[in-house]
């Protein structure tokens, strides 16, 4: 599946986008298996954006494809679209309705009026792909679980309608650290299962350890579409647009001023941990190789490409 | 002043048995304070803040505020008024039809004079920048904005003491930033002020001069968080994480770079202060790239 958005004008205003728009010109697409991240300041135009994708908005001008097809021309069918493209709203759990955690993720398959069994698999499955076991869970109030845990049910009720694509707003707010790892877990997941992620977060340094592609709105407009990288290294783009860098590659930046040779950027304390690993296993090779002084930084690139011969 | 000696607070189960929330604490909050105080969840934070404005009376040893003891029913509309608190949920504690008069509502239970009651609106409104939602429905504004009103509307009745029970938790990034910007103007606007805020996330309190940690019913660690947060192995035993650079810094004290750095400082080679984290001034950013 590939999501094309053609010079997209919008603005809650009404017909004329020009006067405040929400969204001016923008294009990008998304290609099936991508994990981007929709990044930019509060009032940016993220949320707008988002609801764009399944025709919940309708651009004033410009149009949005999926395959291909415009999603707002007439005799679309827009159930079948939003069953392969599923939104995460913000705060989800705020819209858990059911008496019980299955009741809840079994909503939407039953809606797609499948058959019984066919939907008991569906809840079983989307719940433990979100980590909530369906014995312990499935028969619980909603309403008196943990925020983290009613987050997950809500994710699950999505999950159930095997989407595509998974477009998540500000997935972390309000989770805790181990809250954010769980999600952070499922959406590695489902994404190497074949699924396409866009992620709409402030949180950079998830942000930044998870996509590999960034998109970033500022006042409604596209101010980057590119690499991670080089996002992260635009360091006027992100002042102007009020972003910090992510907490961890800041920290990393200072420990590179007394150590240049270390690469330029890190987004994961996995990362970290395997960089710093990598190190000392070329210094215990050195030092097997009979050179007893440790060398200092300074000397870093020669020496290490001679032992990396 | 609030002064905690050996506070202990029970609760009743169902099945008759009893839990400790809090489990012998002693603390003082000194006049002027900004305390952070983080803990895994469960670990008697909200119990123990409420204890300090007297909806939780303790179970065993005593609560002063300003000398007023908790204990004393004589004492508790005097105390509340000292000690204003901010919730987690602002839909929870606001009660009013529009934003006016939930900021006046404190103050018409103070029994103030209706002269001195309009004066202080205005002045929390301004001082809030609420001014232009004043005749708005409390539920139109966004969730960064209730919060401001909740905490304008304690702010209003001019409490000594101010303790936020996880106000950042329920909202959205931008909300939090908001919140977060506000309590620091509170604390430094007033010296005489005194704030306890609790949240779940420690990068929140990370620029707080005094951090608690609770574990169990009972304060942990109380210190500057710089030192609490460096303590990364016990703070994970316990369920808590530090910021991601104090994981991170603990990772690199075992490498062989932090050796390298150890040994040059024992030559005198290296320019400590420079590399030692958090200590490069922010307005000096490194470049990501070369």
């Amino acid at each position: 599946m590939i999501i094309e958005l053609e010079r997209i004008w919008f603005s809650y205003d009404g017909l004329l986008p020009e006067q405040r728009p929400a969204l001016r010109e923008v294009s990008f697409s998304i290609r099936r298996g991508e994990f981007v991240g929709l990044v930019g300041p509060s009032g940016s135009g993220k949320t707008t954006l988002m609801l764009h994708l399944t025709g919940l908005l309708k651009p004033q001008r410009g149009k949005v494809l999926v395959d291909g097809v415009d999603v707002n021309a007439p005799g679309v069918d827009l159930v079948c679209l939003r069953r392969r493209i599923g939104l995460v709203f913000q705060f989800p759990e705020t819209q858990l309705f059911e008496e019980t955690v299955w009741e809840d993720v079994a909503f939407g398959p039953r809606n797609l009026g499948l058959p019984p069994e066919e939907v008991a698999k569906r809840v079983r499955q989307a719940l433990e792909r979100v980590g909530l076991d369906p014995e312990r869970f499935g028969a619980r109030n909603p309403h008196q679980l943990s925020e983290g845990e009613r987050r997950r049910v809500a994710l699950a009720g999505v999950v159930a309608m095997e989407p595509e694509v998974l477009v998540l707003d500000e997935p972390t707010a309000g989770l805790d650290p181990q809250g954010v790892r769980l999600l952070e877990q499922f959406l590695r997941k489902f994404h190497s299962g074949g699924g396409t992620v866009v992620l709409i977060s402030h949180h950079l340094d998830f942000v930044a350890r998870s996509c590999s592609r960034i998109v970033a709105l500022h006042r409604g407009q596209v101010v980057f579409d590119g690499p991670r990288d080089a996002f992260f290294a635009d360091e006027t783009l992100l002042r102007e647009m009020g972003l910090r860098l992510p907490r961890l590659l800041h920290w990393w930046c200072t420990k590179r001023l007394r150590h240049p040779q270390l690469p330029p950027q890190v987004y994961s304390l996995e990362e970290v941990r395997r960089v710093l690993a990598e190190i000392g296993h070329r210094d215990r090779q050195r030092a097997e190789a009979g050179r007893s002084a440790l060398p200092l930084p300074g000397d870093a690139p020669e020496a290490q490409s001679r032992t990396a011969e | 002043m609030i002064q905690l000696r050996d506070v202990v607070v029970e609760y009743p189960r169902p099945d008759g048995s009893r839990i400790r929330a809090v489990d012998g604490v002693t603390l003082d909050i000194r006049e002027g304070e900004l305390v952070g105080l983080i803990g895994p969840n469960g670990c008697g934070k909200s119990t123990l803040v409420r204890c300090f404005n007297a909806l939780i009376r303790p179970t065993k040893g005593v609560v002063l505020v300003d000398g007023l003891d908790t204990r004393d029913p004589r004492c508790v509309l005097e105390i509340r008024r000292r000690v204003g608190m901010v919730f987690q949920n602002p839909d929870n504690q606001i009660v009013s039809t529009t934003v006016e008069r939930e900021v006046a509502f404190g103050l018409e239970n103070l029994g103030l004079a209706p002269r001195e009651m309009r004066s202080r609106v205005e002045e929390v409104l301004e001082r809030f920048r609420l001014r232009e939602y004043r005749h708005h429905p409390p539920h139109l504004l966004s969730g960064g904005e209730k919060q401001r009103l909740a905490i304008a509307s304690v702010v209003a009745m001019r409490p000594r003491y101010l303790i936020f029970d996880e106000p950042t938790s329920v909202l959205d990034p931008a909300g939090r930033a908001e919140v977060l910007a506000l309590v620091q103007e509170l604390a430094e606007e007033d010296p005489q002020r005194s704030i306890v805020f609790i949240t779940q996330f420690p990068e929140e309190v990370e620029s707080f001069p005094r951090l608690l940690v609770m574990r169990q019913g009972k304060v942990l660690l109380d210190g500057e968080p710089k030192g609490i947060f460096a303590q990364v192995d016990m703070l994970l035993r316990i369920g808590l994480e530090p910021p991601v650079e104090y994981l991170a810094e603990s990772l690199w004290a075992k490498s062989p770079l932090a050796e390298r750095e150890r040994s040059e400082a024992e030559k005198g080679l290296g320019n400590d202060d420079q590399t030692e984290f958090g200590s490069i001034p922010s307005g000096e950013r490194p470049k990501p790239i070369p």
